[in-house]
């Protein structure tokens, strides 16, 4: 094999070595990383990688994916932090009674959602120490496991979380995923959960036989819809006009 | 400070440096204790990058390979004149304590001789 086709068989094995690094990594560090391998290579004469490369690049990988883009989001932050406020309330309020031992009780709790609470403490303060990428891993995990316990308890007649509990949980704990900054973003954004879930009421109201009225049902589940959206929508900010009154042109 | 981040800082001290010509050169400071390894390098100059003690300085490309320059910014070099001054007081105060016990071993030998 000739040097050259040797090299560039080298650097293809580097290549499939970097493929568990985040590809935002990739694109900013992926051809110095792997010119600085083939240099290290070339100095030691080796013509494969070694099992140190493969270790250390591995857990090179598996650092970067969880410090994520290292960067705290003012969205996903605030999101975590009312979805744990949100879950302190309902576990100290609604979801405790040490007394009676209901359906899907855990310990002094009625119901499982305080393992969701648990899930987004968790999230928020893998958040605040800027391991973002683990935070939002435990943030989908926080979302999945509203929606499981949400369908155990409608299965199996839980007491709780309720339709509009599961929709807070899951809706803050998949903002907890956004990479978005800004004070009016994040209000707008926080907002439309609430609203999303009091909406929810008026589908579930859709499928109840003892709601007569269903048209004003599904104006009412309508317009909670068009609101959410509204605050959900990726507005952008007007530029500013060159020509604005008071800049010098 | 980590042990990778001082030999970061200290190799870029000297001045800039791409990749492999700094782990070679903390190899060659540290009299072959520190061996980087590549993935733990970048790792640390990301974070060093993020940090604001070191900065890009500039990628090139020799004989196919891509290499990026990196050099130590001036908040850098502070944090790294604070570090050296946390460890020549470290120093200074192992050097006490085995002085003193130098001596009262010294006097001991004396006091049952």
């Amino acid at each position: 094999m000739s040097q050259d086709n040797a090299t560039e068989e080298l650097r293809l094995e580097y290549q499939r070595l970097l493929r568990w690094y985040p590809r935002s990594w990739k694109e900013r560090n992926e051809s110095v990383v792997i010119g600085t391998l083939l240099d290290e290579a070339q100095e030691a004469g080796r013509e494969h990688p070694t099992a140190d490369d493969r270790r250390s690049l591995l857990r090179g990988a598996i650092a970067a994916r969880a410090v994520g883009s290292g960067r705290r989001s003012t969205v996903a932050v605030c999101a975590l932090a009312a979805g744990v406020a949100f879950s302190l309330f309902y576990d100290s309020v609604i979801g405790w009674d040490p007394v009676h031992h209901y359906a899907g009780y855990v310990g002094p709790f009625t119901n499982p959602s305080v393992v969701i609470g648990l899930l987004l403490v968790v999230a928020l303060i893998l958040s605040l120490v800027k391991l973002t990428g683990l935070a939002r891993l435990v943030a989908v995990v926080a979302a999945l496991a509203s929606v499981v316990i949400g369908l155990l308890a409608w299965h199996n007649s839980w007491l709780g979380p309720s339709q509009s509990a599961v929709i807070l949980f899951a809706g803050l704990a998949l903002l907890g995923l956004s990479t978005k900054d800004g004070l009016w973003r994040t209000i707008r954004l926080l907002a439309a959960v609430p609203v999303a879930a009091f909406g929810s009421d008026f589908v579930a109201d859709l499928f109840n036989p003892g709601v007569a009225d269903k048209w004003m049902m599904a104006g009412f589940a309508g317009a909670t819809l068009v609101v959410v959206l509204l605050l959900v929508w990726p507005w952008k900010r007007p530029s500013r006009s060159a020509f604005a009154p008071g800049r010098n042109n | 400070m980590r042990e990778p981040t001082f030999w970061v800082l200290t190799v870029l001290a000297g001045g800039r440096h791409h990749g492999y010509a700094l782990m070679r050169e903390a190899n060659d400071l540290s009299y072959g204790a520190v061996k980087l390894k590549v993935a733990t390098l970048y790792a640390a100059l990301e974070r060093l990058t993020e940090e604001g003690l070191v900065t890009p300085d500039g990628d090139e490309v020799v004989d196919g390979r891509s290499r990026r320059y990196f050099r130590l910014t001036d908040d850098g070099a502070s944090r790294l004149e604070d570090e050296v001054r946390r460890l020549e007081a470290n120093a200074a105060n192992a050097r006490a304590r085995l002085h003193a016990r130098a001596t009262s071993t010294a006097n001991r030998q004396v006091y049952f001789a």
